[in-house]
C-alpha cells in the first residue's frame, strides 16, 4: 500500500510503499504501538493508516498519528472497533534506502 | 525499463496518513499584512488634514483590524492543536492578547498600539514556524518578501 499524507511523519512519508499483513476478523487484536490500516470511519471508501495508541477495556482501538499535530485520528472520530482493522503494516519496501521493518 | 519494474511492484491501494485540513493552508502573514495596513493607515491619518481622507482612514482601519482578528482566530482554532499548546503553554494567552490588541487598534489612532499588535503577531508567527511553518504552506515560486 502506498502512503499519502503527513500524519505519520517522520516514520512514514508520502510515497512510501508498505507491506501490510491482512488481518482477518477473529484473529488476535493488534497491539499498542503497531501501525494499522482501517477504513476511515467517516468515509469508509478511504483507508487510513495510524498507530494503535491504546486498547480500551471493550477492545476498541485508540488510533493516533505519529505527528499528532498534523493528524486527524481517534481524537476526532473516536476509537475504532477491532473488527474494522484491515491489516498491520510491517515493512516498507520503497524507497529502497528506507527499506525495513516498521516499528 | 526501470519504470516497468517499478510499476510491477507499485502498490494498488493507497493508505491515508490523513489530516482533515492539511496544515499547509495557514500563514500568519495574512494577519500581519492587515496589521501593517492598520499601522500605515494610522500614520497617514496623522499626517493628513483632509477630514474626508481621515474619515476614510478610520473606516478602512476598522475593516482591516477586524480581518486581523479573523486571521488570528483561524490560526488559533484551526491551525494550532493540543500538542502545540503543550509545547507553548502561553499560546492561548498570546492569541487572546493579539485579538484584544486588534480591538485596541480600532479604538485609537496611536501607531504604538498598531506596533504592539505587530509584535504579538510576530510571537504567533514564532510558534507557527516552530510547529511546522510556511515550508508546507507557501506555493513554490512565491516572490520573496
Amino acid at each position: 500500500m502506498a502512503v499519502e499524507g503527513e500524519s505519520m511523519a517522520p516514520g512514514l512519508r508520502p510515497g512510501d510503499w508498505l507491506l501490510v499483513e491482512p488481518l482477518s476478523a477473529p484473529g488476535p487484536s493488534p497491539q499498542p504501538g503497531q501501525v494499522v490500516v482501517v477504513p476511515d470511519p467517516r468515509l469508509r471508501s478511504r483507508s487510513l493508516i495510524k498507530r494503535v495508541k491504546a486498547i480500551r477495556p471493550d477492545g476498541a482501538l485508540v488510533l493516533v498519528g505519529d505527528a499528532p499535530g498534523r493528524s486527524t485520528d481517534s481524537r476526532a472520530f473516536g476509537p475504532v472497533g477491532r473488527a474494522s482493522v484491515v491489516g498491520v503494516a510491517w515493512a516498507r519496501y520503497w524507497p529502497p534506502r528506507r527499506l525495513g521493518r516498521i516499528r | 525499463m526501470l519504470s516497468h519494474i517499478r510499476a510491477m511492484f507499485a502498490p494498488r491501494r493507497i493508505v491515508h496518513a490523513h489530516c482533515d485540513i492539511p496544515c499547509g493552508v495557514y500563514d500568519p502573514e495574512q494577519a500581519r499584512i492587515e496589521a501593517e495596513s492598520c499601522f500605515k493607515i494610522i500614520q497617514k491619518y496623522n499626517e493628513s488634514s483632509d477630514e474626508v481622507f481621515r474619515q476614510r482612514c478610520l473606516h478602512v482601519k476598522e475593516e482591516r483590524a477586524e480581518l486581523v482578528k479573523h486571521h488570528i482566530d483561524v490560526l488559533w482554532h484551526d491551525y494550532f492543536k493540543p500538542e502545540h499548546v503543550e509545547k507553548f503553554p502561553d499560546l492561548h494567552e498570546v492569541c487572546w492578547k493579539a485579538s484584544k490588541q486588534a480591538s485596541q487598534v480600532k479604538r485609537t489612532v496611536n501607531a504604538d498600539e498598531a506596533q504592539k499588535l505587530l509584535d504579538l503577531i510576530n510571537q504567533i508567527d514564532d510558534m507557527f514556524k516552530a510547529t511546522g511553518g510556511v515550508e508546507s504552506s507557501r506555493v513554490a515560486g512565491r516572490p520573496a518578501a
